[in-house]
């Protein structure tokens, strides 16, 4: 058994390699989901008032791979940085880590804050012409129904299943390689949103009636990525006394 | 002997996720099946009005401010927005309406081929996006019909 504060590296290591793998699941999940014809948009925009049979007739619709999902990546690729970050604590000298954690928080965070802005803008805009087509009928409604109507809500299910398996894996490890990480309250503010985020957007496949599924999923895009924009802006400013002490022990040495 | 408290809420938590996840994936609404939403009203005001500015007649229309006049086909394209932020004016939308005689109406949106036959006085909702698309309309009358476009309510 270790003693308290140590940490079973391999155990570690494992609970990495499972949050890796989800976050690859969530960036490869639009390969995956969806594609291909779904059928005649007729059998769902028959009952729709203003849509006439012969607007639909030969009008086959798509299964749209939705992005929650994928931007669920921006939550979870951040906390799988704080793991190496936490690795790198293990495998690097106090005085060397000391050095770098600030810095490479610091750039990442920065980094991670563009890519989330950017992402949130899209997701923001995508959600406008989603929203603008499903409530113009008859035409507007239709190429909705055609683009994003018959959303893959089986395939999801078993995508966010395999997701909260390899998150439950990577939770369960990481306490068994340290049972402290528990008290670790950012780290575990971190995994609790990334569990909770996940969930919200299950319940929302499977809750809301089909051809808005779509929406409800792109508009927790929208969400994600505004978390993981908050999320950023607060490491980036908890990064920096961190990167001016660095600084000011590498001037104090020099002199 | 050591704290067991984190690991009990621990366990408690994994539990609760995976009975949320079932309840997801169990729900009443999801696949093709869900009913039509009551909130999804087709009179919502939503999107940016479509004008004659945004369009582009072809030969064999003959546009004057928002009155399409044409015999026989008229294909007219909806100009693509440019500038601006990609929210601004997201959807476009107006009123279609024709005049006295029948008017067939193709309308090419988001890479969909969508038809309709319009009887005289029919009213229809045109909406495109930024990417804008094509129109046709194909009159069957050897004295020209004419399509007036208004503003969206």
């Amino acid at each position: 058994m270790p003693v308290l504060g140590e940490v079973r590296r391999p155990l570690f290591f494992l609970a990495a390699f499972a949050l890796l793998l989800a976050v690859l699941v969530e960036t490869g999940s639009s390969l995956a989901l969806g594609g291909g014809s779904a059928g005649p948009v007729a059998s769902l925009a028959g009952g729709i008032p203003g849509v006439e049979p012969d607007m639909v007739d030969g009008v086959d619709a798509d299964s749209p791979p939705g992005n929650g999902i994928g931007y669920l990546a921006l939550i979870d690729g951040y906390l799988l940085f704080s793991v190496v970050m936490l690795a790198l604590s293990f495998l690097l000298s106090q005085r060397a880590y000391g050095r770098v954690q600030g810095i490479v928080t610091l750039v990442v965070s920065f980094c991670w804050i563009i890519l989330s802005f950017v992402m949130a803008l899209g997701a923001f805009v995508l959600l406008m012409v989603m929203f603008g087509l499903f409530v113009s009928v008859p035409f507007g409604t239709i190429a909705y129904l055609a683009i994003w109507g018959f959303f893959p809500v089986g395939e999801s299910a078993a995508v966010l299943g395999l997701l909260l398996l390899l998150k439950i894996v990577f939770l369960v490890l990481l306490v068994a390689a340290q049972q402290k990480f528990l008290k670790a309250v950012a780290l575990m503010i971190h995994v609790a949103m990334s569990f909770v985020l996940q969930l919200v957007l299950g319940i929302v496949h499977g809750w809301l009636p089909g051809v808005v599924v779509s929406l409800g999923d792109q508009l927790l895009a929208l969400v994600f990525a505004i978390v993981s924009l908050l999320g950023a802006v607060w490491a980036f400013v908890w990064s920096i006394p961190a990167v001016v002490n660095a600084i000011r022990v590498s001037f104090s040495r020099e002199q | 002997m050591a704290d067991r408290k984190p690991l009990v809420v621990l366990g408690v938590l994994v539990v609760a996720a995976i009975l949320l996840y079932l309840l997801g994936v169990l729900g009443p609404g999801g696949g093709s099946g869900g009913s039509w939403p009551d909130w999804a009203s087709p009179d919502r005001a939503a999107g940016d009005p479509l004008t004659a500015a945004d369009l582009d007649g072809g030969p064999g229309c003959d546009v004057e401010g928002t009155t399409i006049a044409f015999t026989g086909t008229c294909a007219v394209a909806v100009r693509e927005v440019t500038g601006g932020f990609g929210w601004e004016r997201a959807t476009r939308r107006a009123i279609l309406t024709t005049g006295s005689q029948p008017v067939g109406l193709t309308v090419t949106l988001a890479g969909r081929t969508l038809s309709h036959e319009l009887d005289p006085g029919e009213d229809v909702r045109l909406t495109y996006t930024r990417e804008g698309g094509t129109f046709v309309l194909q009159c069957g009358s050897a004295t020209g019909c004419a399509v007036v476009l208004r503003k969206d309510a």
